[in-house]
């Protein structure tokens, strides 16, 4: 056993300086915790397709994706049962605040997808005309976007614990836009890669319907990123692996970028592997219920968010500081941080490591 | 409980060592958290929950001491005593592991929040409890009774609809929830039906078994005597059923409220306990999720005591 | 609790509910379609009303093949109950998950006994015990247990407890109340007269025990498993919502409530009534197999 640790302690020594090169297996494959944000759907196409493709394999970690529902992939991976997630920017800066040592490793999504819907006929036209209103949100930390898009426009809800008095009647329901809308908000909140689809398979085509999208409006708070704990990265020996933890972070970044490169230059491939992996979470609604047509739609609009920023410019997995600066202004602005997240909150060391960029 | 109470009724009270031995365990406590708050985090925790566990031995002695005999502090003091120290050593403890709030808040934290967010968990505390859970109750058990009269009147609804009671009874509401709240709407309404529900079968049950509870030696006395079918429901029938529905509504009592709150996991209009926690719990915001949980547990405890009472109450009349 | 009423004597033998159940079965089948179309032609009518394309044209004709329905029409019933229950051991089957929620119930109200039954000793046992914790255990079950159970799964998480564990513990937290009082009533149940012969017979303290009072509480202990299971499978159900889970009916529910898959929520609904009905038919079938058997007194 400690003559395997120490091969393999050794061969992780030895890649190490040639990051982009094919890697030589550790003798035993490092087991792996990759958290996901939600249940599989092409959201996360580019780990099952690393996964399929064998690129985890290949970089010497054997990689169990786990789901999740209501929770966030915070609490895993802070407290063990998950040693990678995958979440986003606004999730992880306010965990950090409340003390949960949590590492922003890597940026897969450099555009944010998160809009609020509303039907034409309801005549709003700009976030002003949100006063009042019904606006149909999701808990569990992805209600930010929908609250910094109304508190620039200085409206305020009852998501806030410190305010009796709101002037937008904030609804909460669980994720599926048909339980609320139209009836019963006057806005919903939509991911341009799922929800939207689903609204259109609810009867109402693009023509009904007026997107807000939150990035038109200056919130482009970042979506999918993967991160890890302080521990995990600080770990000397992982598992008893032989490789560091930050070795078995870098890896999992390489292999993961390949694996979104793969996903988004071969879509309906992509979308094949992940089709077997689904529960029932991978339908559309109504007339859009096909899982593979609504994937195939998800996939091309995932595609858009990784393929913009520095994707563009080769640089997959880049978290860039400006975005990040104006993302942390933006949150500190609007009062959901506090103070400037820690220096240790993003660490850019990984995503070098994995790419041999700077 | 009473029984064992009338036999040593008249034992003299030693609880006089108790006191003391409490009293030491509670500020040595106070005191290592006192001194944790000076520093960022020990370096090395054990020892510091070493002298917790240590305090907290004191004061299972402490306990045991001033358990003894039937006065008023014999009764009151151990469960007061066990919960200020368990919240003590909690606090101890958090902060000799420097346990971040977004994983579990210490007591002190919770307290702060608690007065902080004040106004909207009472807000909250208002949809939970007054609208959904004491509504939902009240509809529920009128319902029950209701249903249980008619029960009992015609035989045949009774053998017809009871068997469906007794099964529904078994139906985990969390299944339930999502699909009355898609055919009810988000709003509180939705939350006081899936009350209602889950309160209208064990009283159903309950009332019936309780209403053909009477003595068959009473119902012949009172056929003798030529009483009326309603002097008969009056007089014998309803006072034996009693204790059986306030069975019902005592267990009813604590699952209302709790029952609300799950069913606001599934969806709500901003308002409640429940969502406040969900809310809350998505933002690592675990001091509201502990002052809600406590806000929720004291009107929980207070409704709890109230039905008791109401029962002795009742009962002692009939 | 509960315990008292149901050791009541119970009324001679009846006849058969069977004719009068089914007729009660009848009149809701025939109230089903009314009231089905009721409460969808308000929702397709609304739905209509804000211009949306339901590929019908008037509330009632949408009423049966609305795509989220309030109540699923029969035939959407059908297809719905089929493709969810075959084939009834694949993954994503209904069946399948009913059985592993079933399991993870079960094991929960295992161990909710052994806990409540040390509870119920100590309560019987040591009045300090009684007084410092029985007010704290009647109030935690005014706690929202379930608002924990996330933090609680998280926290057992730490420690490596993972999988199907996790969700067993959480609701043998729930139901572990319900069993510790009705075992303390059971175990205090024996009458005065009993002990004193007992004690004319210099029986040792461990024997009043196990002789009288664990027979005698019995009763005491499958009534209140009745209630413990309704709430442990609650429990159960919670925890795979709220944790990391792969299969089970809390999961197939997490999934489908956020897929827009109305009708899958009714069959899954009917699963887990389907679950709490038979776990605790499963229980009265220990009672009488255990209750037929009579200590030596």
């Amino acid at each position: 056993m400690k003559k395997f640790a120490l091969l393999s302690a050794l061969l992780g020594l030895a890649i190490l300086p040639s990051a982009s090169a094919q890697s030589g297996t550790p003798a035993k494959p490092v087991q792996v915790r990759l958290q996901l944000k939600w249940f599989p759907q092409a959201q996360f196409a580019g780990f099952f397709v690393a996964q399929a493709k064998g690129y985890f394999k290949a970089e010497g970690l054997d990689v169990q994706l786990l789901p999740i529902g209501d929770q966030s992939p915070i609490q895993t991976v802070s407290t063990g049962a998950a040693d990678f997630g995958t979440t986003w920017i606004t999730d992880l800066l306010t965990a950090r605040q409340q003390g949960l040592p949590v590492v922003h490793i890597a940026q897969l999504f450099q555009k944010s997808g998160f809009t609020l819907v509303s039907l034409k006929s309801s005549k709003m036209t700009k976030p002003a005309d949100f006063k009042g209103k019904r606006v149909g949100v999701w808990p569990s930390g992805n209600e930010y976007p929908a609250i910094a898009l109304m508190k620039k426009y200085g409206l305020t809800t009852s998501l806030d614990s410190t305010v009796s008095n709101p002037s937008v009647q904030a609804v909460t329901y669980p994720f599926d836009p048909s339980i609320v809308f139209p009836d019963k908000v006057d806005l919903v909140s939509a991911m341009t890669y799922n929800e939207v689809d689903q609204i259109v398979g609810l009867g109402y085509s693009m023509d009904k319907l007026r997107i807000f999208k939150a990035s038109d409006y200056g919130i482009n708070l970042l979506e999918d990123l993967m991160f890890t704990s302080q521990k995990v990265l600080d770990d000397k020996n992982f598992k008893n692996s032989g490789l560091s933890g930050r070795e078995v972070a870098a890896r999992l970044v390489r292999a993961s970028i390949k694996g979104w490169n793969y996903a988004v230059k071969n879509q309906a491939e992509a979308v094949n592997i992940v089709l077997p992996l689904c529960g029932n979470t991978c339908k559309g609604s109504g007339t859009r219920a096909d899982a593979k047509g609504h994937q195939t739609w998800q996939m091309a609009e995932i595609a858009k968010l990784y393929n913009s920023g520095p994707t563009l410019q080769g640089r997959a997995g880049y978290l860039d500081p400006a975005v990040y600066k104006s993302n942390v202004t933006l949150l500190k602005s609007l009062g959901i941080l506090k103070a400037d997240p820690a220096a240790g909150a993003v660490d850019y060391t990984v995503w070098q490591a994995a790419t041999g960029k700077k | 409980m009473t029984q064992g109470s009338m036999q040593i009724a008249a034992l003299p009270v030693r609880s006089g060592f108790g006191l003391p031995l409490l009293l030491l365990s509670a500020a040595g406590l106070l005191g290592l958290s006192v001194l944790l708050a000076g520093q960022a985090a020990p370096a090395l925790a054990w020892p510091w929950l070493l002298g917790v566990v240590a305090l907290l031995l004191v004061g299972a002695v402490g306990i045991r001491q001033s358990a003894q005999g039937e006065s008023r502090t014999a009764r009151i003091l151990p469960a007061a005593a066990t919960l200020i120290l368990a919240v003590l050593a909690a606090e101890a403890i958090l902060r000799a592991y420097a346990v971040p709030t977004g994983l579990i808040p210490a007591p002190s934290k919770v307290a702060q929040s608690l007065w902080a967010a004040r106004t909207v968990l009472l807000q909250d505390a208002y949809y939970t409890f007054v609208l959904e859970a004491l509504l939902g109750f009240v509809v529920g058990t009128l319902a029950g009774l209701g249903l249980a009269l008619l029960a009992v009147r015609f035989r045949i609804l009774e053998r017809g609809v009871l068997p469906y009671a007794a099964l529904l009874s078994s139906v985990p509401i969390v299944a339930l929830a999502p699909v009355v709240i898609k055919a009810a709407g988000l709003g509180w309404p939705s939350k006081t039906i899936i009350v209602a529900i889950t309160v209208l079968f064990p009283v159903v049950i309950n009332a019936v078994r309780g209403l053909q509870s009477a003595q068959p030696m009473h119902l012949d006395l009172m056929h003798s005597y030529a009483a009326s079918p309603a002097q008969i429901f009056r007089e014998v029938r309803w006072p034996s059923a009693l204790p059986f529905i306030f069975t019902a509504l005592r267990v009813s009592s604590t699952l209302a409220l709790i029952n609300a709150i799950v069913a606001e996991f599934f969806g709500t209009e901003g308002h409640g306990l429940g969502f406040r926690i969900q809310i809350e719990v998505g933002r690592f915001g675990l001091d509201i999720v502990w002052a809600a949980i406590v806000v929720a547990s004291v009107i929980g405890i207070s409704f709890y005591l109230f039905i008791s009472a109401l029962e002795r109450f009742v009962l002692r009349r009939n | 609790m509960t315990a008292a009423p149901a050791n009541l004597p119970r009324p001679a033998r009846r006849p058969s509910n069977l004719l009068p159940m089914l007729g009660v079965a009848l009149a809701a089948l025939l109230l089903y379609w009314p009231l089905m179309l009721w409460a969808n032609s308000g929702q397709a009518a609304r739905s209509l009303a804000s211009g949306a394309d339901l590929g019908c044209t008037t509330a009632l004709a949408c009423a049966t093949q609305l795509r989220n329905p309030v109540i699923p029409a029969p035939g959407q019933f059908a297809t719905g109950f089929t493709s969810l229950s075959v084939p009834p051991l694949a993954p994503t089957s209904a069946p399948y998950n009913a059985l592993v929620t079933g399991g993870e119930t079960l094991l929960g109200l295992a161990l909710a006994s052994v806990l409540g039954l040390v509870l119920a000793t100590l309560l019987v046992r040591s009045r300090s015990f009684e007084r410092a914790t029985l007010p704290w255990l009647v109030a935690s079950q005014t706690v929202p247990i379930v608002a924990l159970a996330p933090m609680l799964a998280v926290l057992l998480g730490q420690y490596g407890v993972q999988g199907f564990l996790p969700k067993a513990i959480i609701a043998a937290y729930i139901a572990f109340f319900p069993i510790a009082i009705g075992m303390a009533q059971g175990l205090r149940s024996p009458d005065p007269l009993q002990l004193d012969l007992m004690r004319t017979y210099r029986a040792s303290p461990a024997q009043v025990f196990g002789l009288l009072q664990v027979p005698a509480s019995l009763p005491y202990l499958f009534t209140s498993l009745k209630v413990a299971a309704t709430a442990a499978l609650v429990g159960s159900i919670v925890a795979e919502i709220s944790t990391i889970s792969f299969s089970g009916l809390g999961k197939m529910l997490a999934e489908n409530s956020r897929a827009s898959d109305t009708v899958a929520l009714w069959v899954i609904m009917i699963y887990g009534a389907a679950l709490g009905i038979v776990l605790v038919a499963l229980i009265g079938g220990l009672e009488r197999l255990v209750t037929r058997w009579r200590p030596p007194a």
